[in-house]
Parts: structure tokens; C-alpha cells; sequence
């Protein structure tokens, strides 16, 4: 591209001019929405085109905890905030406004009240407001009388309102309440009463998401409503039944409250008694269900489950059941069980199941498919600290997936012998199984595997050849040493045909070898690695080299066996970079071994 | 073979644009749609700042035709390198701008017209960050803003809004 020399001197003379002073509203006020709201009050000083900026910038926010910062007396903060309130409802053009935040750090009064209460009711009665957020602090008492009641202009008049946010406070006894182009509600700490909660709900014709947090004042949630599809519960302590027709919820979250009882060793969650739907169709665009920290009895959990003909994913996390209903859940994708209470057998009948993720819970606990079922399209197995997982138990239900890919198994305590038989298998991952002494790995496409944990053995080994295994052997109390070499030098002949073969041992890593733990107690010929090297060794990477003796020798019987190798990677440790006539002599040395390989490249880090 | 577009800047000079880098401007696109893009398609935008403008527009192209090809072995690392490419081409990007505000406005001000969101954002969010965290002196005196309070108006509005200028 060619530049016009005449142009760009042109304006490089202009570039005294102000240029963002000039900018259209519009793009100020877009530049103005990526600052904090210091930043934004700051500009208003700049000059008055900024001053004019700044009030009938559409976003208001007033927020006592900026006058906190400046007071920590309670009584002159309060005095602060009400006092930039007023001034600021008297300049600034609420004509503009499309988003109003109120939000307040000591509790509420009569002064406080009166103001919001106007600045809600001028915003919301011009009806351009789009976007309401109050908290309102309560006092301290825990009395819901003393909380703050919303204005009655919020639920009757919020024509324009799309984004309504409440937190703390309460609402009151309201004939009018009608939301009609609300389409995200999210109520905090708020005390609302089954009425009020159930209108709200059925009379927001737009509304898709509903958050319901640390709510209060309501035990049943009737959530009556054709366009909803998002609802997230969480922590409503009094909530114990729901009724529900919402034909298009897509995503249902239910967080529940775990209870520390006194005398009972397990605790204790919010229980749910009645779930109620109107007809078949009520929930049947659900997708997605989260349950955590409830408890539901089976036939709670069986009429909730039965009205979700189209659940796909389903995560349970730390709650109580007694059992998976025996329904068939035709098209569930995905399951999350984390640390949950069921009666001894956990049964699924899940024909489309692709992944199967088991975390934690109790230690009689046993997963396998429903009889008769198994897991015909599960890819991915995944199991976490399943305390109760037996040699045998593993096998039965590794036998129930036929087209199994992934096998992930992490802290699963009572494993001993792994014995893995997959003709899909492609990715397997153990991770720290503490009693795990010998692995059988029966699996031809096997292309990726990773053992953590202490050095185990694996006495038969068949896998894809190109596989790439990582063995990472963590061991905290001693190094591999004299001991385990037989062992060490039984995997590697083991792991023969994989294509890369990563060994990783307390914090040293290496390829094929590592020459830190090697080099320590004993001299290489010891090791019979001889084939393993000659013939497969391609890639040696050797780190904190400082050129003592037994990492020379290393290297120097490195060059002189492996026929193919390729690189080999050298990265000096910090002391020798210090020292470079030594590190020069070093490397000068290497270069000039005899080598095996005709191609190998060596490189200096 | 792709499809070729001439655009005309307001000093009358022609660039020959990729179909598919020029339609990220919804501007254009609309313009191309509706049929009033035969032969050149004049743009109220100097040389200068269309350049910058297609410079921008084929850094994008190139992200997300790779993103199109990628297969999903070693997509990871693939696209970490990718996200450093292009983070350091937008650090240049940024760097010019920065040196020279006027291109940046004109830069910004096109974007608006062309309808570029993406660009606009990036251009905003720029400017932002050069506001940010700074006291209005050193503000008014790096976008070259006159100060046409009087001083005792100055002070008032100061006194006003104190908490926000607190350290």
C-alpha cells in the first residue's frame, strides 16, 4: 500500500486537535462503558462536553460502598450517599436511563428508603429502564418485618424492564404484578411469599432465566410459564415442593443446603417432598438437570425423573437417594455422580449413556448398568475416588462397555490387580490407586496412556504402536533406587512397541531416561537396557545437565548404543550457564563422541 | 477464485479487497447484497485509514480461516502459539495507534461507519485503557481536551463527585 506522503504530513499538523472530544455520543458513552465507575465520574470534570457525557450517560450506579471507602464511620457514610443521591437525582437526564443500580452497605432507613424509592419510581415511570439492580441492606436482626419492602411501582409498572436483580430486602403484598418484557430475574436474599413468587413468575410472558438465591418466605415454587428455560435454585432453605408447567425449560439447577445434624454422622440435605407436573409435556424440553445437596425419596426422585422424557445431561453432587429409578432414560449423553448417598447398587438403564463420570460417595456404593441394558454407547468412564471399586466389580462393568474409548480412574482405593481387555479403548489414565501393584492392558488401538502413582508393575502389556505412555512415579519416601531397577527395567522392556515412552519421577523429567535418578546409584551396564535403546530410542531430552562424571558417561553411552536416535536435547543447569569456557568445553567434548546414529542431532539448550 | 472488490476511499483511491475479508464490515455486506456494489464501491474513508481498516479485516480473516482447517490433533498447543501470534500483531496494532491518535480516531470513527463490531470494541477498549486509573490533567493533556470550566465550577463539580477522586 502506498502512502501519501502529502496526507500524512497533513495530519500530523492536525494532531493537536481533540479528537475524542468530538466523537459522537453514542461512541464516548461506549468508551465510558469499559471504564470503572470512578473512572466514568472522573471524566465528568474533564470539560463540559465530558460533563454533558457523563449525565446522559444511560448507565446510573450508586454505590455506598465507594463513600465507605473514604468512611468507615457508618452514620457519615450514610450521610455521604444520601447526600450525592439527591444531588445527582436532581442533574442527572433519567430520560437516558437504561440501567440503574442501587446498592448499599449499612442497613436501610427512612431517609434511604424515600430517596431510592424515588429514584426507582422517576426511572422506571419514564420506561426507557431496561436494567434495575437494588440491594438494599437489612438491619442486622434477623426480624424479615424490619427489611427493606420494594416499592410497589417495580411489579406494576416496569413496562420497559428487561434485567431485574433484587437482593436482600422483601417484598411486600402486591394486587398488580406484571413484567412484560422481562426476560432475566434474579432475586437474592430476598423474603417472598409463594404468592408473589408464583405471579411473578406466570406473569412475565417473557421471562428465560430465573434465579432464585438464598430465598425465603416460600415452600412451594409453581413455576407456571410457556417460555422459561433457564431455572437456578439455589440454597431456598424453606422450599420443599415444587408444580411445574414450563414446556421449554431447558436447564434446571437445584442446590439444596447441607445440615450438620448433632448425633448423625452423615449429614443431612434440604429434602424435596412433592414434585408435581401438570401433564407429560410440562418439562419435556428439559436437557440439563443439576441437583446438589438434596435428598429425595424414590418416589419423589421417580416422578421428577419420569417427567423429563428429553433429559441429556444429569450431574448429582453430594445429595441423598436411595436408588436410580428403573426408568429408561433413552436419550441421557452425559452423568456427574459426585459424593452422593445411594442404597448399596446403582443401577441405570442409559443405552445412549456417551459419558459416565463417578466422583467420591459412599464406600458400599456399587455402579453397574441396569440388568440386561449395559452401557452400549459409553466412550468415556471416569472414576474418581470410588473408594468401593473391586478388581472384580472393575471388570464387570468394564465388560458392560462395548465400545468404550476413554477409561480414566483416579484414587480408587481397593484396586489391585487392573486388567483392562478394550479392543476401542484409545485413552487410559491411572491416577493415584494406592494399592495397585500389576496392570494388564489388553487394548490393540490403545494410542495414549498415563500411570501416576508409585512404581507398579505391568506384566503384560498389548497396545497400538503408537502408543505414548507417561509414567510418572511418585514416590515421596524414596527414589527409584537398587530396589525397584529390576522392576523399572521389566516396564520399560514391557512398554517396547510404544512410540514415545515418557518417564517422569519426583520433579526430574526425561525421556526414556532420567538421567538424575539413573546416574545416582548405579553404572548404566547394570541396567540392561541395551535393546530398548539400540533399536527404539529416537528422542532423549536431559535437563539440569552439569557435566559431572556420570551424566558425561551417560551421554556418552547415550551416542554410542542408540542406533536411531535422532535429537538429543541438553539444557544446562543454572551454575553451568554461569561458567561458559566450562560449558563450552563441555559441549565441544560431546560433539566429538563417537556416534551410532548417523542422523543424530544434538542440541544445546 | 475468489471473488474481488474494488473499493473506493474518499480520496479516490482503489483497493482490491477479498470478498470474504470485506464482508466483515456489515456496512458493505448490505451494500454488496443490495446490489449497489457493481464496479467500485465508494466509502466515506481517507486511504489512510481504509488500509489500516483491511489490515485489521485480514488479520481476522487469517484467524478464523486456520481455526476452519485445524484438525484436532495437537489443536491445543497449535492454538496457543496462534493466540501469541496474534496477540503480538495486535500489540503492534496497538502500539501505532497509540503513537499516532489520530489515525486511531479515524480508525474508530471508520469502524463505526463500516460497521465493524469487532474492531470497534478493540478500538474502545483501547482508548479505555488509556483513560484508566489516570487524574483528569493528565487525561485532558494526552487527548489535547480544553479545560473550559472556571476554575470555581472546576471545584465544585470536584468537591460533587469526591470519592471518586480519592487515591
Amino acid at each position: 500500500m502506498e502512502l501519501d506522503d502529502g496526507e500524512a504530513n497533513r495530519e500530523d499538523q492536525v494532531a493537536e486537535v481533540d479528537r475524542i472530544s468530538a466523537l459522537p455520543d453514542h461512541l464516548a458513552h461506549h468508551i465510558m462503558s469499559l471504564l470503572p465507575a470512578k473512572d466514568i465520574t472522573k471524566t465528568s470534570v474533564l470539560s463540559k462536553r465530558w460533563e454533558h457525557l457523563w449525565l446522559t450517560y444511560p448507565v446510573v450506579e450508586f454505590d455506598e460502598i465507594w463513600f465507605y471507602a473514604m468512611q468507615d464511620s457508618a452514620t457519615l457514610c450514610r450521610t455521604m450517599f444520601l447526600q450525592y443521591l439527591r444531588q445527582s437525582l436532581s442533574r442527572r437526564e433519567f430520560d437516558h436511563m437504561q440501567k440503574l443500580r442501587i446498592s448499599t452497605v449499612f442497613p436501610h432507613n427512612y431517609d434511604l428508603n424515600h430517596l431510592v424509592n424515588r429514584c426507582v419510581a422517576s426511572a422506571i415511570l419514564r420506561g426507557k429502564v431496561q436494567q434495575l439492580h437494588l440491594r438494599i441492606k437489612n438491619p442486622f436482626n434477623p426480624l424479615v418485618c424490619d427489611h427493606y419492602v420494594l416499592p410497589r411501582v417495580i411489579f406494576s409498572s416496569a413496562f420497559s424492564l428487561v434485567t431485574l436483580i433484587l437482593e436482600d430486602s422483601q417484598c411486600g403484598v402486591y394486587n398488580k404484578i406484571s413484567f412484560p418484557s422481562l426476560k432475566n430475574l434474579t432475586l437474592r436474599c430476598v423474603h417472598v411469599s409463594n404468592r408473589v413468587i408464583y405471579k411473578m413468575i406466570s406473569n412475565s410472558p417473557q421471562v428465560e432465566t430465573l434465579r432464585l438465591e438464598f430465598c425465603h418466605g416460600f415452600d412451594t415454587l409453581k413455576v407456571f410459564n410457556p417460555i422459561l428455560r433457564c431455572l437456578v435454585l439455589i440454597g431456598c432453605k424453606e422450599l420443599v415442593a415444587f408444580e411445574m408447567d414450563a414446556p421449554r425449560l431447558n436447564y434446571f439447577r437445584c442446590n439444596g443446603i447441607r445440615r450438620v445434624l448433632r448425633g448423625n454422622p452423615d449429614n443431612d440435605c434440604s429434602e424435596i417432598s412433592e414434585f408435581k407436573v401438570s401433564n407429560a409435556r410440562s418439562l419435556s424440553s428439559l436437557a440439563t438437570l443439576v441437583l446438589s445437596f438434596v435428598k429425595l425419596n424414590n418416589e419423589t426422585f421417580r416422578s421428577m425423573l419420569s417427567s423429563f422424557p428429553n433429559l441429556e445431561n444429569m450431574e448429582l453432587l453430594c445429595s441423598i437417594f436411595l436408588k436410580i429409578p428403573s426408568i429408561i432414560f433413552g436419550k441421557l449423553k452425559f452423568v456427574e455422580m459426585q459424593n452422593c448417598h445411594f442404597n448399596e447398587l446403582v443401577e441405570f438403564s442409559a443405552p445412549n449413556l456417551k459419558t459416565l463420570v463417578h466422583k467420591g460417595g459412599q464406600r458400599r456404593c456399587i455402579l453397574r448398568h441396569f440388568v440386561g441394558m449395559g452401557f452400549r454407547s459409553l466412550k468415556t468412564l471416569s472414576l474418581v475416588g470410588y473408594f468401593s471399586l473391586t478388581d472384580e466389580s472393575l471388570r464387570e462393568l468394564l465388560s458392560s462397555c462395548i465400545v468404550l474409548e476413554d477409561l480414566n480412574m483416579k484414587s480408587c482405593g481397593m484396586l489391585e490387580h487392573l486388567k483392562v481387555t478394550s479392543s476401542t479403548l484409545k485413552n487410559l489414565i491411572v491416577h493415584s490407586c494406592p494399592s495397585l501393584v500389576d496392570g494388564e492392558i489388553q487394548a490393540p488401538n490403545l494410542v495414549f496412556f498415563q500411570y501416576v502413582g508409585k512404581q507398579a508393575q505391568f506384566s503384560s502389556i498389548n497396545v497400538s504402536p503408537d502408543l505414548d505412555a507417561e509414567l510418572h512415579f511418585e514416590n515421596p519416601y524414596y527414589d527409584i533406587g537398587y530396589l525397584q531397577l529390576i522392576e523399572l527395567k521389566k516396564l520399560l522392556r514391557n512398554f517396547n512397541q510404544a512410540r514415545v515412552l515418557t518417564i517422569v519421577s519426583n520433579c526430574t523429567e526425561f525421556q526414556e531416561i532420567n538421567e538424575e535418578d539413573i546416574e545416582i546409584d548405579f553404572s548404566l551396564d547394570e541396567l540392561d537396557l541395551h535393546d530398548c535403546i539400540q533399536q527404539h530410542l529416537t528422542e532423549v531430552k536431559l535437563e539440569n545437565f552439569d557435566g559431572c562424571d556420570e551424566q558425561m558417561e551417560l551421554v556418552t553411552y547415550l551416542l554410542q548404543k542408540s542406533q536411531l536416535l535422532k535429537s538429543l536435547f541438553i539444557s544446562f543447569s543454572e551454575e553451568l550457564t554461569k561458567a561458559p569456557t566450562a560449558l563450552a568445553g563441555f559441549v565441544s567434548q560431546i560433539i566429538n563422541y563417537p556416534k551410532a546414529s548417523h542422523f543424530a542431532h544434538i542440541s544445546f539448550i | 477464485m475468489a471473488i474481488m472488490y474494488a473499493l473506493k476511499s474518499s480520496d479516490n483511491e482503489i483497493f482490491e479487497v477479498e470478498q470474504k475479508v470485506i464482508e466483515q464490515s456489515e456496512t458493505i455486506k448490505k451494500m454488496i447484497e443490495d446490489g449497489a456494489a457493481t464496479g467500485e464501491i465508494p466509502l466515506q474513508v481517507s486511504s489512510k485509514t481504509l488500509a489500516k481498516v483491511l489490515e485489521w479485516c485480514k488479520q481476522r480473516q487469517h484467524k478464523t480461516v486456520e481455526n476452519e482447517n485445524d484438525d484436532n490433533k495437537g489443536k491445543r498447543k497449535k492454538e496457543r502459539d496462534e493466540d501469541d501470534d496474534i496477540k503480538e500483531w495486535e500489540n503492534k496494532f496497538s502500539d501505532e495507534l497509540k503513537a499516532d491518535k489520530d489515525v486511531l480516531f479515524d480508525l474508530l470513527l471508520a469502524s463505526n461507519y463500516l460497521d465493524l463490531p469487532a474492531l470497534l470494541s478493540f478500538l474502545c477498549q483501547l482508548v479505555a485503557d488509556m483513560v484508566a486509573g489516570k487524574m483528569p490533567e493528565e487525561i485532558r493533556r494526552m487527548f489535547n481536551i480544553e479545560n473550559d470550566f472556571t476554575p470555581e465550577e472546576e471545584k465544585a463539580i470536584t468537591a460533587e463527585h469526591g470519592w471518586a477522586f480519592q487515591p
